[in-house]
C-alpha cells in the first residue's frame, strides 16, 4: 500500500515537473527551414528602392550617382552584378572606366579593337575582391564570375553637354 | 517506520518541486538582454509566444501616466523587470521603480525630497555631445548584495570628485530605492574641454553592468570620441562597491599610459569564469601609429577574475579602421554545435566564434579575414550596433545583408535570423524581412538609427523602431508552409530577378502585430515578462523632448490609459 502511494506520489510530482519545465525550457529554433521550391513564384511584397535592373543576360545594373554633364564630361557611378554560371557577358560602358571588385570573382576580358576575334585583341584579368582596373573609352568589356554574384563598382567618365 | 519514511518522501519531493521551479523558471526580465549571456530570451511560454494572442496586443498604461508632466528628457536606458517591478533610467538623470501591473511610480533616486533639501542631484553629466551622456543610459541589472534584492546601474554623478558627472556604479535596495552602496569613480570626467587631450572624458553611457560571481563589470568609453580614451573593463566587488583590485582590462597599451582607443561601449556578457566584450576603434588620425597591443575593433574574452585576455577576434585591420566601433553586445549561445559566441559589428557583419575564439562563419559571407586595405570593403561609422536575440541555435540581428558591399545602408531597416550551426553559406540565413514603421534609413540621406534592439521568446520576435513602432514578428514555423512569402537574400535584386541572377529566396516572416507608441525605440529594447512587454521610448519629434515607459499585453482591451498617437 505504503509503495503504491509512493510511486503515485513520484509519479505526480513527475507531471508537475514535467509540465512546469516544458514551460521554461524550448527545443525550438534548432532546425534548419527548406529553401524555396524551384520555380517558387510566392513573392513577399519587398521591393528594393534602388534595385539591379536587368541589362542583359546574365548582367544587371544599378546606377548609384550621376554628375551634371554640363561641364564638358559627366561622371556616372554604376553598380554592375554579373551571375555566376554564365558563359562571359557583355558589360556596357559608355566611356572610360575604373572598376573595382566589390565581391566575388572570375575573369574579365577588355576587348582593344572592336569586331577584333584574335587572342592579341584581348587582354585577360583574374577578378577577386578588392581588384581595380581601367578600361578605355570604346573598348568593350566582357565578364565571367565564378561561383557567386560579381559585384563592380564602375565609375564611368563620358564627353557631356558644352563646359 | 513506514508511515516516517513516507513522510520524509512527500517532504523531500515537495522541496525538490519548489527548487526544481525555482531554478527553471526565470523571474522576470533582470538584465539588459534579459540575462549576463545576453540572449535577450524569454523561454517562458506566455501570451507573447502565441502568434494568435499576440495579434490583440493593447497598450495598458504607460509612465508617466495620461494628464501627468512629461519627464523634461527621454529613456535610452530599457526598463529590467523583477518581482513585480520595473526599474529604469532616464535622461534626466533619475531613476525610477514603477509597479509592474499598474505603473504607478514607487520610488525615484535620488528622491524628491532629498533634492528638494539641496542633498542629492539628478545624476546628469556637465559634457553632453550625444545621447550616451544623457543622464542614465545604462540600463539596469538585477543582483543580490549582502543578501538584499538589489538593482544595479551606471550613470554620472554630479556629487562626485570633479562634480563634472563622472561614472560609478549604484547599487539600490529595490523595495525602497535606498542605497546599498556606491561605487568609487569610474569613469572619469575631469574638465569638459572639446578634444582636449589633458583632460578625461571617459563615460560609461550605454554599457550595463554584468554580474558574474562576486563582481560587478562595466565597460568603459568616451564621449562620443571626444576626445577617444582609453577603453577599459573597470570590475568591482558585489557586496561592496570597491575597485576588484586583482582585475585589470585596458583595451591599448598598458593601462594608464595614455594609450587611446578600444572604447567599450557595449555591456559585457559573461558564463562562468569568462566575460565577453566587444571594442571600438583605435585609429584615431591617419598619421597615427598602431598602438601595440591593439586590442579595439575586437571582440575578445577575458579572464572573469584577472582580466587577462585569452583570446581576440579582430576582424578589421589598423589600417582601414576607419570609425567602425564595435558597438553590439556580444551574445553566448548555447547550440546543438557547441557554444557560439556571436556579435554584429558597427560595419555590418555578424561574426559568429567558437568557443575557442575560432571564425565559424560570417555574413555577408567572407572566405578571408581580416579586412584589409584596398579588398573592395569599407569600415566606416556605420550604424549596424543593436544587439542581436537567441532562440535555439537561430540568432536574429541587424545585419548589413549581401548588398552590404553595394550599398553601406542596405540592411538598415530589416532584421536578418541566422541558422548558427549551418556551414553552408547559403544556409546561414534563416530569414530577413525589413520591419514596419521606421524612417527610410537606407536612403542616403535618411536618418541612420531605424531599429532598437530585437528580443524574442519562443520564436515570436519584438523590435521598436524610431518612429516608435513595436512590431512582433513571427518565425516561419508558425506560418504553414503553403503560405510562406519568399524575398531575395539580396535585398538590391527583385524577388523575381533574384535565382537568375545567383542569388537565393529567404522566407520573409509574417508580421504578427504593429502598435504605434509615442517616441524612438531605436536605442531600447521590449522586456518579455509573464506576457507582458515593458518598452521605453525617447521623443524627439517636432522640438519635444521626453520619454515614456509603456507595458502592454495580448488581449484586455481596457480604457486608454496609454494616450497612443493615432494611426499613421
Amino acid at each position: 500500500m505504503l509503495r503504491r502511494w509512493r510511486r503515485v506520489v513520484a509519479v505526480g510530482v513527475a507531471l508537475i515537473l514535467d509540465t512546469g519545465c516544458r514551460s521554461v525550457s524550448d527545443e525550438g529554433g534548432r532546425h534548419s527551414l527548406p529553401p524555396a521550391p524551384p520555380g517558387t513564384t510566392d513573392f513577399s511584397d519587398y521591393q528594393p528602392d534602388n534595385p539591379y535592373e536587368p541589362s542583359g543576360d546574365g548582367v544587371a545594373e544599378r546606377s548609384v550617382f550621376t554628375s551634371p554633364s554640363d561641364q564638358g564630361y559627366a561622371v556616372e557611378v554604376r553598380d554592375v552584378m554579373v551571375a555566376p554560371g554564365k558563359p562571359q557577358v557583355w558589360v556596357r560602358l559608355d566611356g572610360a572606366a575604373v572598376l573595382e571588385v566589390r565581391q566575388g570573382s572570375g575573369e574579365a576580358t577588355m576587348i582593344k579593337e572592336p569586331g577584333c576575334e584574335e587572342p592579341e585583341c584581348e587582354e585577360k584579368v583574374e577578378l577577386y575582391p578588392g581588384f581595380s582596373f581601367t578600361v578605355d573609352a570604346g573598348k568593350k568589356l566582357r565578364v565571367t564570375a565564378s561561383d557567386e554574384p560579381l559585384e563592380l563598382r564602375t565609375w564611368i567618365v563620358s564627353a557631356g553637354g558644352e563646359p | 517506520m513506514n508511515a516516517l519514511r513516507l513522510r520524509h518522501t512527500l517532504a523531500g519531493l515537495a522541496v525538490a518541486t519548489v527548487f526544481f521551479f525555482c531554478g527553471c523558471s526565470s523571474a522576470g526580465w533582470p538584465a539588459f538582454r534579459h540575462d549576463g549571456r545576453r540572449t535577450a530570451a524569454q523561454l517562458k511560454k506566455s501570451p507573447l509566444s502565441n502568434p494568435k494572442k499576440v495579434k490583440n496586443l493593447e497598450c495598458m498604461w504607460r509612465f508617466p501616466e495620461k494628464g501627468a508632466p512629461d519627464l523634461p528628457e527621454g529613456f535610452r536606458a530599457s526598463p529590467v523587470v523583477y518581482k513585480g517591478r520595473v526599474f529604469i533610467g532616464n535622461g534626466n538623470g533619475y531613476f525610477y521603480a514603477l509597479k509592474a501591473r499598474t505603473g504607478r511610480r514607487l520610488w525615484q533616486y535620488p528622491s524628491e525630497a532629498c533634492r528638494r533639501q539641496g542633498k542629492c542631484r539628478p545624476l546628469t553629466s556637465k559634457l553632453n555631445c550625444n545621447v550616451s551622456s544623457l543622464g542614465i543610459a545604462s540600463s539596469a541589472t538585477i543582483a543580490k548584495v549582502r543578501g538584499i534584492d538589489a538593482v544595479i546601474f551606471a550613470a554620472p554623478d554630479p556629487c562626485l570628485g570633479t562634480g563634472l558627472g563622472e561614472g560609478r556604479l549604484f547599487a539600490l535596495d529595490i523595495r525602497t530605492g535606498k542605497e546599498i552602496w556606491k561605487s568609487p569613480v569610474i569613469a572619469r570626467l575631469t574638465g569638459c574641454t572639446e578634444n582636449c587631450p589633458l583632460e578625461f572624458h571617459e563615460n560609461l553611457g550605454h554599457s550595463s553592468p554584468l554580474v558574474l560571481g562576486d563582481k560587478v563589470y562595466v565597460g568603459v568609453s568616451d564621449h562620443c570620441d571626444n576626445p577617444v580614451q582609453q577603453g577599459r573593463v573597470v570590475a568591482v566587488d558585489l557586496a561592496t562597491g570597491c575597485i576588484a583590485s586583482g582585475f585589470s582590462y585596458c583595451s591599448t597599451g598598458a593601462c594608464g599610459d595614455g594609450t587611446r582607443g578600444g572604447g567599450v561601449w557595449s555591456p559585457p556578457a559573461g558564463l562562468n569564469e569568462s566575460i565577453y566584450i566587444t571594442t571600438g576603434n583605435t585609429r584615431i588620425r591617419c598619421e597615427d601609429a598602431e598602438p601595440k597591443p591593439n586590442r579595439g575593433l575586437s571582440l575578445l574574452r577575458l579572464d572573469a577574475a584577472s582580466g587577462t585576455v585569452a583570446w581576440q577576434f579582430q576582424p578589421i585591420l589598423f589600417e582601414v579602421d576607419n570609425d567602425s566601433d564595435w558597438s553590439a553586445a556580444p551574445t553566448v549561445m548555447s547550440t546543438r554545435c557547441g557554444q557560439v559566441i556571436i556579435s554584429t559589428q558597427k560595419d555590418g557583419w555578424t561574426h559568429a566564434l567558437n568557443a575557442d575564439g575560432t571564425r565559424r562563419w560570417s555574413f555577408p559571407p567572407r572566405r578571408v579575414l581580416p579586412f584589409k586595405c584596398c579588398d573592395g570593403t569599407s569600415h566606416g561609422d556605420s550604424r549596424y550596433m543593436r544587439s542581436g536575440a537567441v532562440w535555439g541555435d537561430v540568432y536574429v540581428t541587424m545585419n548589413g545583408s549581401l548588398g552590404r558591399l553595394a550599398s553601406e545602408r542596405a540592411g538598415y531597416q530589416s532584421l536578418h535570423a541566422f541558422n548558427v550551426c549551418e556551414s553552408d553559406p547559403k544556409k546561414l540565413l534563416r530569414w530577413m524581412v525589413d520591419v514596419p514603421g521606421t524612417s527610410l534609413c537606407r536612403h542616403e540621406d535618411g536618418p541612420e538609427q531605424c531599429l532598437g534592439n530585437p528580443t524574442i521568446t519562443r520564436g515570436i520576435v519584438y523590435v521598436g523602431t524610431d518612429k516608435g513602432h513595436l512590431v512582433a514578428i513571427a518565425d516561419p514555423t508558425f506560418t504553414p508552409k503553403g503560405r510562406w512569402r519568399w524575398r531575395c537574400a539580396n535585398p538590391l535584386v527583385p524577388n523575381e530577378n533574384c535565382t537568375r541572377m545567383g542569388s537565393y529566396l529567404v522566407p520573409e516572416p509574417e508580421i504578427l502585430k504593429d502598435v504605434e507608441l509615442t517616441g524612438s525605440m531605436a536605442y531600447t529594447e521590449p522586456a518579455l515578462v509573464n506576457g507582458k512587454i515593458y518598452v521605453s521610448t525617447a521623443d524627439e519629434s517636432n522640438g519635444k523632448n521626453r520619454g515614456y515607459v509603456y507595458m502592454l499585453q495580448p488581449g484586455k482591451r481596457k480604457r486608454n490609459r496609454c494616450d497612443l498617437p493615432p494611426p499613421s
